[in-house]
């Protein structure tokens, strides 16, 4: 590909629209009043001593609704009360106050908890048993009948790259692959809800890049995806919406648009230029400015990126005995649209629409637009007119990110 | 076509039959194979008892009605058709008829499917838990551990210790020692493998990912404990048969006289008749007493038990001495069973004891059985040690018209002998083989495993393991130690001391601990009043409603008791606390 060719162009101008064309991953915008899948009101967990004295305020009086098809992060540095607002959630602990619903039920009704899927943050599963034996006993307890059990196991092993140890027990996993057949129980019942602590920690680049891109295909199907982590560049990539945790309170809480946006700076993509083009455009533009305020470099490929090609040409030329790449996403979770066969992955076809790769976000700038850049040049563009800007799409610049996050936690995170 | 849903009465009447009226010829041919080794097995090894076949044709019956019309649904998919939907109608023909008419059948799946067993919904679950239990116990090496430890047990004792070559000496060891040995095993890994596979799941966490999934707590705690509970039923009668084996192998090597004792008095089931329970007659007559020596002088208050318990302990010598020179009769009165053992030779059980020891350590006595006016009786003289029991075959045709027995003791000795009512003359019968009786017993000793089970898993649920397990020991520990519970009770003080009762300290206490005591002793008899390996070693025969008493009493009610405190606390606890952040 040629895109790493093309210029950054980045102006701070009082504008607040963006010409990037940046591409809704997650293929629609989600309704503002879909279904409410989670409802937190007042929440609120004091862990007690032995003789019933405080101990511990982990939650405070948290409120946020979680819809259907969202992808909902909840972020905050260790200890924020994240993991205990998930295990709330789960009916594994008891709100002291407040009041919590998942699917209009109590956590702890029975029957809801079928339409749930759960990865803890860590592999809290029998190390005595192997992953066949794994996926069956929870798919078991979901009451799948024996042919879907295997069926299921079968997809989600090759999905989550294990389906070369599918009889060595799970106690013999490494980290990586323990959060992978992690993943694969909690998607056994092809949950409406998916809870996801920490899901990447422990994996590799390429399983982190797999997991999120699972979590991108989920949201396509539908499907409610509530993800705690502490790792801002997870929650960028993948959430909608987000709530930032600090000393059990909601510190923020929003679109990641409403919170990352820096409306008084706008940034032009362009293919190279020629210097006498460059030239005249930042003549124009320094006609309305001074030159401090504007810059022009060349982009670079973030890390991960960069990673992931290295890797996808090193796996062409040979095996590893460890847990290989996820190949697909199991039929069942695409809701049995059976993609066309192809050595190329599922998962980044699904993340994306119309088979635009994820995967170079930055290298794939569309060309500008000259109507949008003559707009976007009188600097009073609407912002209703932005085109809606999905995190997943750019994660070359992750520092800014980074930057005003880290900020938000006051430098705890 | 359309099949009915539910119970199958022509299957379960006549099950090989329709089967294969049906054209269900694996499933008609597998029933037939099962009566034929079910009877062959019977027949070997149980004498073909009639109630054991009864009992197994009943279940079979119930399994081909209550499956039945599934294997029929099966049938016909194989066949190529396609299940519709489920219909109300009166009959087969009526709900063909209904569809036929266009009404929408109910999407509901039928369960069908070509085994015998089928597992409800809400039990699949409980299953799935029970099986991890068992998945656990194998790959941890807990079940080979244990088994071979059993195994040792078994072949191990009998030759450590060396029996004296008599019908009951071998009994001693091959069979009460062993299977002692196999219960306190089993006991103890019951309690520790219950705390610890609920209690290990949660603090490992485990639980937090089962939790979430759609099954409820109760069914998880059910499901553990029927792993728990069907794991040793597996080791039980694996350790039981190896028992049974030994026992019938090592039986030939005795001596042929001592083999004819043991297979009359031990590999065997005896019924038992005594006399007519008399306690009742002793504490009335006493407490007579007692009111009119209470007339002539009154007893301070203090003194008073101590008074009636004295006047009952004489008005029981009563009956139950012997005085030189003197004889007594007892009468035995067999009711509905005197027809079936009138012509069959009985065992005469007794037991004296004796305040004056003799020269010898024998007592000489002559024994008659029967009515010296309508029946022959049957005499015989001999000569027993005190404080033990003894035993020794009569004729047959001994009863009266009435089913009446009547023993009759002549003390020639020069000393009082006494035979205690509760144990001091019984009478025992044949009832049945001893593979079932064998087959009772180890069922009453898996009752008690079930109730450890219950036990140990009760403490798990709101404990951690070390303290679960070192709770249930300690609960354990006061079973198996009611002497001190009721010495107390029977002395309805906590302090012996003269005068200490007077104490109003003591005297609160008593108020307060000799009921709890009392209760707690009557708790604990529930489990405690059953004694399998005690009748198992005497021949004794353990009746299936004794079985069934033993699983109400020891496993609906006490185990029921554990269990409603532990699937309680379970559901009301929270699951994560050990992992807050």
């Amino acid at each position: 590909m040629d895109v790493e060719t093309k210029v950054n162009v980045s102006v701070e101008t009082k504008v607040k629209v963006s010409t990037e064309s940046k591409v809704n991953v997650a293929g629609s915008e989600k309704p503002a009043n879909g279904e409410i899948v989670v409802s937190v009101r007042g929440l609120t967990k004091i862990f007690k001593d032995f003789w019933g004295r405080p101990k511990a305020r982990a939650v405070d009086n948290v409120d946020f609704d979680v819809r259907r098809g969202e992808v909902f992060g909840l972020l905050g540095p260790n200890g924020s009360g994240k993991s205990t607002t998930v295990k709330l959630l789960l009916g594994l602990l008891y709100p002291t106050k407040g009041h919590l619903e998942i699917f209009g039920h109590s956590p702890r009704h029975v029957q809801t908890k079928s339409r749930i899927g759960y990865l803890p943050e860590e592999s809290y599963l029998y190390r005595y048993l192997n992953s066949r034996e794994t996926l069956d006993f929870f798919g078991n307890l979901f009451q799948l009948s024996k042919g879907e059990r295997e069926n299921r196991a079968e997809q989600l092993l090759e999905m989550v790259g294990l389906n070369q140890t599918r009889t060595r027990a799970v106690g013999e996993f490494s980290k990586g692959m323990q959060r992978r057949i992690g993943l694969a129980q909690a998607l056994i019942n092809d949950p409406d809800l998916v809870i996801l602590d920490e899901p990447t920690a422990g994996l590799d680049p390429i399983g982190c890049r797999e997991v999120k891109d699972l979590i991108l295909a989920l949201a396509r199907r539908g499907k409610t995806v509530i993800l705690s982590s502490h790792l801002l560049s997870d929650v960028e990539d993948v959430c909608d919406r987000v709530v930032i945790y600090y000393g059990g309170k909601i510190q923020a809480m929003g679109t990641l648009k409403e919170l990352l946006a820096t409306p008084d700076t706008l940034r032009i993509t362009t293919p190279v230029l020629p210097r006498e083009t460059l030239e005249r455009v930042l003549e124009v533009i320094r006609h309305d400015m001074t030159t401090d305020k504007v810059r022009v470099d060349n982009p670079t490929q973030n890390l991960e990126s960069y990673f992931l090609d290295v890797v996808q040409k090193a796996r062409a030329a040979m095996e590893t005995s460890g847990a290989q790449s996820g190949a697909r996403v199991a039929e069942y979770l695409r809701g049995g649209v059976e993609a066309k066969a192809g050595r190329e992955k599922i998962l980044e076809k699904l993340a994306l629409p119309e088979s635009k790769p994820v995967s170079a976000p930055v290298a794939t700038a569309p060309a500008t637009d000259d109507k949008k850049l003559e707009e976007l040049t009188k600097a009073s563009a609407p912002p209703a007119a932005a085109p809606k800007a999905e995190p997943a799409a750019k994660p070359a610049d992750l520092s800014k990110a980074e930057e005003k996050l880290s900020s938000l936690l006051g430098g705890k995170s | 076509m359309a099949v009915k849903r539910g119970f199958s009465w022509p299957g379960f009447f006549f099950s090989w039959i329709w089967a294969f009226s049906r054209g269900l010829w694996l499933q008609g041919a597998a029933i037939i194979a099962i009566i034929l080794v079910l009877g062959l097995v019977d027949a070997i090894f149980f004498e073909g008892s009639r109630w054991l076949s009864g009992f197994e044709g009943l279940i079979l019956m119930s399994v081909v009605g209550i499956r039945g019309n599934s294997w029929r649904s099966r049938k016909l998919e194989l066949n190529g058709y396609d299940f519709a939907g489920l219909i109300e109608a009166r009959s087969p023909a009526a709900a063909v008829a209904t569809y036929s008419l266009g009404k929408k059948p109910v999407a509901a799946r039928v369960n069908a499917g070509i085994g015998f067993f089928s597992v409800p919904p809400w039990a699949r679950g409980i299953l799935a838990i029970a099986e991890l239990t068992w998945k656990s116990a194998i790959r941890f090496r807990l079940f080979l551990v244990i088994g071979v430890l059993l195994l040792a047990a078994v072949v191990g004792l009998p030759i450590l210790i060396k029996d004296d070559g008599t019908a009951r000496g071998f009994t001693q060891i091959v069979l009460t020692y062993t299977l002692s040995a196999i219960s306190a095993l089993l006991g103890f890994s019951t309690l520790w493998l219950s705390c610890g596979t609920l209690a290990r799941d949660i603090e490992e966490c485990q639980m937090q990912v089962v939790a979430t999934k759609p099954i409820a707590r109760w069914q998880i705690w059910l499901g553990k404990w029927l792993g728990i509970v069907s794991l040793n039923a597996a080791l039980l009668a694996i350790s039981g048969a190896c028992v049974y084996g030994l026992l019938q192998w090592r039986a030939t090597r005795l001596p042929a006289k001592e083999q004819e004792v043991l297979h009359n008095e031990v590999l065997i089931a005896r019924g038992s008749m005594r006399p007519a329970d008399k306690h009742d007659e002793i504490n009335s007559n006493a407490l007579v007493i007692l009111q009119e020596r209470l007339k002539q002088s009154p007893v301070a208050k203090a003194d008073l038990a101590e008074v009636q318990k004295q006047i009952t302990e004489r008005v029981r010598a009563e009956y139950e001495l012997v005085p030189p020179g003197y004889s007594r009769m007892w009468e035995i009165d067999f009711g509905a069973k005197a027809k079936s053992v009138r012509n069959q030779p009985l065992q005469l059980r007794v037991k004296f004891n004796t305040a004056n020891k003799s020269t010898s350590g024998l007592y000489l006595g002559l024994w008659e059985v029967g009515t010296p006016d309508k029946t022959s009786p049957w005499r015989d003289q001999q000569s027993l040690s005190p404080d033990t029991f003894h035993e020794f075959s009569i004729d047959p045709g001994l009863l009266d018209e009435n089913g009446v027995l009547r023993v009759t003791f002549a003390n020639m000795n020069d000393t009082a002998l006494i035979f205690p009512v509760d144990e001091g003359i019984e009478v025992l019968y044949r009832e049945g083989s001893f593979g079932l009786n064998f087959i009772r017993g180890l069922g009453i000793i898996l009752c008690w495993m079930a109730l450890l089970a219950a036990v140990g898993m009760a403490s798990a649920s709101f404990l951690s393991f070390p303290v679960a397990a070192f709770l249930s020991l300690a609960v354990l520990t006061m079973a198996l130690s009611t002497g001190t519970l009721a010495g107390v009770v029977e002395d309805k003080t906590i302090n012996n001391n003269s005068g200490a009762n007077e104490n109003p300290v003591v005297a609160a206490l008593n108020a307060v601990i000799v009921p709890a005591f009392d209760w707690t002793l009557k708790v604990i008899n529930l489990a405690e009043n059953f004694s399998p390996i005690s009748a198992l070693s005497t021949g004794h025969s353990i009746g299936w409603e004794e079985l069934a008493q033993a699983f109400v009493q020891i496993v609906v009610l006490l185990g029921g008791i554990f269990a409603l405190f532990g699937i309680f606390v379970f559901s009301h606890r929270e699951l994560a606390t050990a992992q807050h952040q």
